[in-house]
């Protein structure tokens, strides 16, 4: 897989494996949570750390749902650039362009995608630095919190080459 | 005054007085490239500010990125929580 710059305003993705591809559209279902589970309580965090039952409750009441609607619309987004993938025709993968412009949108998506799998399966410092079982779950979802933490470096890099 | 219930001011003028702390905790999932540029694009810090700020929160665990009046901490903290860091406001000492 390969990240290159299409044109001023295009990155393009080529080389995207059946693994790769699959891992692509997994972002926005892996982002999501519900209530109470461990995805939920990282992705919407406490305001304090010293229990302060109005902030929490007021957070709970105004904050969140603000949050909820920017991180949707960060995989919606997401989503929709992914529509586009298409098959390549000479080496057999696929690959997709993507706007510079959303490139920050991604991060934040491919973030809660890492967070999101990182609390749901306990994932913690020192298992991200071991090579993954990959014939569990929690093997996978350290593998693909890789993958994600790859593309945002990747992402990261071309921002700051686009801002200079 | 007969029949007139006096409502017992809670919040003294000191603490109305007293600063909050911005606060970013460690996260070992959040790339530290990532967190730089967050407190770039939320606080307008300069690299060198953004990363030693990182560097904090990565080595000693937590790092206070603003102190200042409580609404404008609520909304650094909810900017944060926008962007996935573990950020808390508490009262400066």
């Amino acid at each position: 897989m390969q990240v290159s710059l299409h044109d001023p305003d295009h990155i393009l993705i080529s080389g995207i494996d059946p693994v790769c591809s699959d891992m692509l559209m997994q972002i926005a279902v892996c982002s999501q949570s519900e209530a109470g589970d461990a995805a939920h309580q990282r992705l919407f965090p406490r305001p304090t750390e010293r229990p302060d039952r109005r902030l929490e409750a007021d957070w709970k009441m105004y904050v969140e749902p603000d949050l909820q609607e920017a991180f949707k619309s960060a995989t919606d987004l997401v989503e929709a650039d992914l529509a586009s993938m298409s098959e390549e025709q000479e080496y057999g993968g696929r690959s997709v362009c993507i706007p510079i412009k959303n490139l920050w949108t991604w991060v934040n998506a491919l973030n809660q995608a890492r967070l999101a799998l990182a609390a749901r399966y306990s994932i913690g410092e020192a298992d991200m630095y071991e090579l993954p079982e990959i014939s569990d779950g929690k093997g996978v979802a350290i593998f693909q919190i890789g993958f994600y933490g790859t593309l945002q470096e990747c992402f990261l890099q071309v921002l700051e080459e686009a801002k200079e | 005054m007969p029949g007139t219930t006096v409502e017992k001011e809670t919040r003294t003028e000191e603490a109305l007085d007293v600063p909050w702390n911005v606060l970013v905790h460690d996260d070992p999932v959040n790339l530290m490239t990532y967190v730089t540029k967050v407190f770039q694009e939320v606080f307008g810090y300069s690299t060198e500010r953004a990363r030693k700020h990182m560097l904090e929160v990565h080595q000693l665990g937590r790092s206070v990125l603003w102190t200042g009046q409580r609404e404008r901490a609520e909304a650094y903290v909810q900017q944060l929580h926008g962007h996935l860091l573990l950020s808390t406001l508490e009262r400066s000492r």
